[in-house]
């Protein structure tokens, strides 16, 4: 840190550092119910828009009760605490909101960003996927939804396929690329049209994590070149897609057009399986 | 996020129009043409395959959708590459010979399906406006589109590798959807004068046709 205490931005910056560190260990000594959550939200995320969706409670620990904490955001509080350990001359650059500078993405290591992406994108992965006993309710939508898993899951799934491809590489991605990029929009525009309730992004991100595992399913069918193994681990991953897919789906739609916005969603998926298969 | 589409359309909380030709461009415009229950779409599949009661533009007159035609031909063109994929597929197997999956059956199969379902009844439209006998436009999607659902029963049932059967189902799959076009056309065609058998006709052949060129280009193996 600079010894440059004439600024008295960082002056106010650095006590409320240390306000922090003091509520961090005050709050370890008091146990539950203090001020700092274990891990709150990332401060990054834009408010989550009001709409008629469901709202959903992540798996998080409960925040305690806001009018004990502080009015701004608060920042993320991994098990190190971050700004000393950050230790760059980014983090004390911020003058808008007094309590403790919110990260800045743009001066912070590259490597806490893509950490930060992927522990997201795990823990996305986890809720959506995963058969997970803590999961509020398997219709609600994802709460901390982002794209860059859905980008990464399709992206894998058209460069295996174009792998695995003996001829036109290249049109093979193509078509992979585009059936599941243009398919994740139409799937969404498809619910909207019939009545149903989501947000736009939010649908796309929970397809795109639905597609992970046909991913592994590309992956197995890469590496071994068996139809009649293919056939079962496509049959296999498409059914887990499609479990993953189906309460967010259903529950967009009335009851009585539920049939109408899941058997698209089975089409896409039984039709990205096929290629996989026939891809050889 | 983006709460644009989101937003529920109410019919009667209408908001004016706020500029004409970009309302063309939201979601809301095309909602009434989605605005169909499962048991409908079910209803209309079955209509579809019997061509001779002729009720179809009676049921779908206060109520066409666009489900129907978009979702039908998107299974077809899937159920088509699949389908075609998978006879050459046993061909070439049956005669050990090397076989490549060829991805621009799936490329082509969506070039045709959409092309035809969108490129056909826009014309009629135009055709049936010149004889001063208009249809609605998107009456004559959801026909068109309702037609091609005859064909996916019959593209799975060609994967019987008889050649005779083949051309049988085809021709068989080609006569049902073009007298269904037809006959639920005829109403209106009546009215459109002396002309009225040169239209039915030519719709009839392009039906045939198109079922023609599926059953050539899908089937034809040459190993």
């Amino acid at each position: 840190m600079s010894h440059n205490d004439t600024i008295p931005l960082y002056q106010s910056s650095q006590s409320d550092i240390d306000e922090i560190e003091n509520m961090m260990n005050d709050s370890f000594q008091s146990g539950p119910g203090t001020v700092l959550p274990a891990r709150p939200p990332s401060p990054i995320r834009p408010s989550i828009p009001v709409s008629s969706s469901p709202f959903v409670q992540s798996n998080l620990p409960p925040l305690p009760p806001s009018s004990s904490s502080s009015t701004q955001k608060v920042m993320p509080v991994p098990a190190p605490p971050p700004l000393p350990s950050a230790g760059n001359e980014g983090n004390k650059s911020i003058g808008g909101s007094g309590f403790g500078s919110p990260p800045n993405t743009l001066t912070e290591p590259v490597w806490d960003t893509v950490k930060r992406d992927l522990s997201r994108i795990v823990s996305n992965l986890k809720l959506v996927v995963f058969p997970n006993p803590y999961r509020e309710d398997p219709g609600k939508a994802l709460r901390d939804w982002d794209l860059w898993g859905p980008f990464f899951f399709i992206v894998f799934l058209g460069l295996t396929l174009s792998w695995s491809a003996s001829v036109k590489k290249s049109e093979v991605f193509a078509v992979a690329f585009a059936l599941l990029a243009a398919g994740a929009v139409i799937l969404t525009l498809n619910v909207l049209l019939l009545g149903g309730h989501i947000i736009f992004f939010q649908s796309l991100s929970l397809l795109g994590y639905c597609l992970f595992p046909l991913d592994v399913g590309a992956v197995i069918c890469m590496l071994k070149d068996n139809v009649i193994l293919k056939m079962v681990v496509v049959s296999v991953t498409l059914a887990w897609s499609s479990w993953a897919a189906y309460p967010f789906m259903s529950a967009a739609v009335n009851p009585r057009r539920k049939a109408l916005a899941l058997y698209p969603v089975f089409l896409m998926y039984v039709s990205v399986g096929f290629l996989i298969i026939a891809i050889n | 996020a983006d709460d644009t589409f989101s937003r529920p359309v109410n019919g009667t909380t209408d908001e004016p129009q706020s500029s004409g030709w970009l309302h063309r461009f939201t979601v809301g415009a095309y909602k009434p043409y989605f605005d169909v229950d499962t048991s409908d779409v079910v209803e209309r599949l079955k209509e579809s395959l019997f061509p001779f009661r002729g009720t179809f533009t009676e049921k779908t007159a206060n109520n066409p959708d666009l489900y129907g035609p978009f979702w039908i031909c998107t299974t077809l063109i899937f159920v088509a590459a699949s389908i075609g994929t998978f006879v050459t597929y046993i061909a070439h197997k049956l005669k050990k010979q090397e076989w490549n999956y060829d991805i621009n059956l799936v490329t082509w199969s969506a070039g045709v399906f959409y092309g035809y379902v969108t490129i056909v009844p826009l014309a009629l439209y135009v055709v049936l406006k010149y004889f001063s006998a208009p249809s609605g436009l998107v009456q004559l999607f959801c026909l068109y589109g309702y037609s091609l659902f005859v064909f996916i029963p019959a593209l799975c049932l060609s994967v019987v590798p008889l050649e005779i059967f083949r051309w049988v189902i085809a021709g068989l799959a080609g006569f049902m959807s073009a007298t269904f076009v037809a006959l639920n056309l005829k109403a209106h065609i009546n009215s459109a004068g002396e002309r009225w058998f040169l239209i039915v006709v030519s719709i009839f052949l392009l039906q045939l046709a198109l079922s023609v060129v599926l059953k050539l280009y899908l089937f034809t193996v040459t190993v």
